[in-house]
């Protein structure tokens, strides 16, 4: 009986494993050993080792250290923007009002759009002449002039990038919160409005220490979607204007793609699988781990 | 004694025009891609038409002449639809061992796929282009599919684990004694009783494929062959922008995805955060 259970969940694995050893570890493999290498555009069958030199170009390079800063920023204001904009919404749903479930369909179909969907109505939301953002802007006289560079001007390209991946993302943040505060016991909430608790009281000493595993788990995912977004970077700013909104993810195609530098595309590739890995153990140990302990 | 104390009266009020103004400024760019889809002409009007008095239904129409929509539409449907299938295929099987068999090794492949859905496409685009050279998949959709699975197989298994956490391991022992074989068990009780994961699983899967873009984008050189998402970016990357047109396209390809969503809702909502946050 033993052995039989065990050929069988070898035998529900076993494709599964197979397949990923061919998308994802294959692959991965490929990246590391190009790392290592001097590969061109002519992808040479045969390219000549270069031990780390790839990397210590990398490292002496300022492109990609003001990939890192761009990265940096991004991540940061996608996952705040993500998280804050999450958190209102999963609390207005709380509530029981007329229309929630109207609501709730509006606030989550920003997530249901296609990235580039989601793109081009951005685009032309942000368009210089005709688009409709600068123009509710310059009638509530938040800007002095009705055309607004977004896509055009560097200061201007993150807050423009970010605007959309924020709108894009969020609904996932909605989700998870909402789910973490009906896990709030009831109890504690009726406990909180005995001691004549107000609104902010509630949330500070009852809602926010309830959500402690779901936001932990919620920043962590926040943190690799947007090291992974590419679709609404690239297609909205192409990395651009000046750079700008050039992150990790993005330099990497643009080395490999535009540059034709396919070892130091495979160098920055590295360490940006060196990151993801490095979140990805964080993710177990919050997820998996205690399951298994349990 | 019946006071009208102000403040029970405002308190509603203000919470409804709060979340209004919310939902207004969060609704207001699908509107607004519906509304510019529906405008007559170039959209070339200061200040914005924020009603479309005189709808141009032939819009709709035009997009199907000026580029091979159909084509595109339907060739995403392909790899939406080939994504989906691998995915289920195989998520449903690993799923279930992580759900019912842990053990070191089950484990190591959990967490390789947690990995693999962390990876930015761009990091995968590099050696899957090298890979598809030697197989002679560039240029195609079943290459598409392939790549696509990265990121979807690992997605439906955490979804669908969180759901057969859910079922009672009476249920298979049940199954067991009542003479089924181990798979039959799984095929008979357990899928039906894991419905809403599979359908939230599925509708992931199809949503992956169908906003697929950077390897259908660099892959893919036969404009005949491109998926919708390549299509509408390089549309919208023309010289000459016909902004109604290009509207009117991305909200052709938004309905398929946005319908699945909006039946789905509760059961994907519901995987999401699931396999997410249980594992």
């Amino acid at each position: 009986m033993r052995r039989e259970r065990r050929v069988f969940a070898v035998g529900l694995m076993a494709p599964t494993a197979a397949w990923m050893l061919f998308v994802l570890v294959y692959p991965v493999y490929v990246t590391v050993r190009n790392s290592l290498h001097n590969v061109g555009a002519g992808f040479d069958p045969h390219p000549a080792f270069v031990g780390l030199r790839n990397y210590a170009a990398l490292l002496a390079d300022p492109i990609f250290w003001h990939a890192v800063r761009v990265t940096a920023l991004f991540t940061l204001g996608n996952m705040l923007g993500s998280f804050g904009l999450g958190l209102l919404t999963a609390l207005l749903l709380h509530e029981r009002f007329h229309g929630r479930p109207f609501a709730r369909t509006v606030l989550l179909l920003p997530w249901a759009l296609p990235q580039v969907a989601a793109v081009v109505v951005w685009r032309w939301l942000l368009q210089v002449q005709y688009g409709a953002f600068n123009y509710v802007l310059w009638r509530l006289h938040l800007v002095s002039t009705p055309s607004v560079q977004w896509l055009v001007r560097p200061t201007l390209g993150l807050y423009a990038v970010l605007m959309a991946a924020v709108w894009w993302q969020y609904p996932i943040a909605t989700t998870f919160l909402q789910a973490g505060i009906e896990s709030v016991s009831v109890d504690l909430y009726e406990a909180a409005g005995i001691d004549g608790a107000n609104g902010w009281q509630r949330f500070r000493h009852v809602t926010w220490p309830g959500l402690g595993h779901v936001r932990n788990v919620l920043l962590l995912m926040l943190l690799f979607w947007s090291l992974g977004q590419v679709i609404i970077i690239w297609t909205l700013t192409g990395g651009g204007p000046a750079r700008a909104t050039q992150t990790l993810a993005i330099l990497v195609y643009q080395r490999a793609f535009s540059d034709f530098q396919f070892g130091s595309a495979a160098a920055l590739a590295t360490i940006v699988l060196a990151v993801a890995l490095t979140i990805g153990l964080l993710y177990y140990r919050l997820t998996l781990q205690p399951a298994r302990e349990a | 004694m019946a006071v009208w104390r102000p403040a029970r009266a405002v308190r509603p009020a203000l919470f409804y025009a709060g979340t209004t103004l919310v939902c207004a400024v969060v609704g207001f760019p699908i509107y607004w891609m519906v509304a510019s889809a529906l405008e007559p002409g170039n959209l070339f009007n200061f200040p914005p038409r924020f009603f479309p008095t005189h709808p141009a239904w032939a819009n709709f129409t035009h997009i199907f002449t000026v580029n091979p929509l159909g084509r595109w539409l339907a060739n995403s449907l392909f790899v939406a639809a080939g994504t989906m299938i691998c995915s289920l295929g195989l998520g449903v099987h690993a799923a279930y061992g992580l759900s019912r068999f842990r053990s070191r090794p089950v484990d190591a492949l959990g967490f390789l796929m947690l990995v693999g859905q962390m990876i930015p496409v761009t990091v995968l685009t590099i050696p899957f282009y090298i890979m598809f050279r030697s197989l002679h998949l560039i240029d195609t959709l079943t290459g598409i599919v392939i790549a696509t699975t990265t990121f979807s197989v690992p997605m439906c298994l955490w979804m669908l684990k969180g759901f057969f956490d859910g079922v009672p391991r009476e249920l298979d022992e049940a199954a067991l004694t009542d003479g089924c074989t181990r798979l039959a068990a799984l095929y008979r009780v357990i899928l039906p009783a894991a419905l809403p994961g599979v359908v939230a699983a599925a509708t992931f899967g199809f949503m992956l494929g169908w906003n697929e873009f950077f390897f259908a984008s660099t892959f893919l050189g036969t404009e005949t062959k491109w998926v919708a998402t390549v299509g509408l970016v390089t549309y919208m990357g023309q010289y000459f922008v016909e902004w109604s047109a290009l509207m009117a396209t991305a909200f052709v390809i938004t309905i398929v995805p946005a319908i699945l969503f909006l039946a789905t809702q509760r059961y994907m909502m519901a995987g999401i955060t699931q396999g997410a946050v249980k594992a």
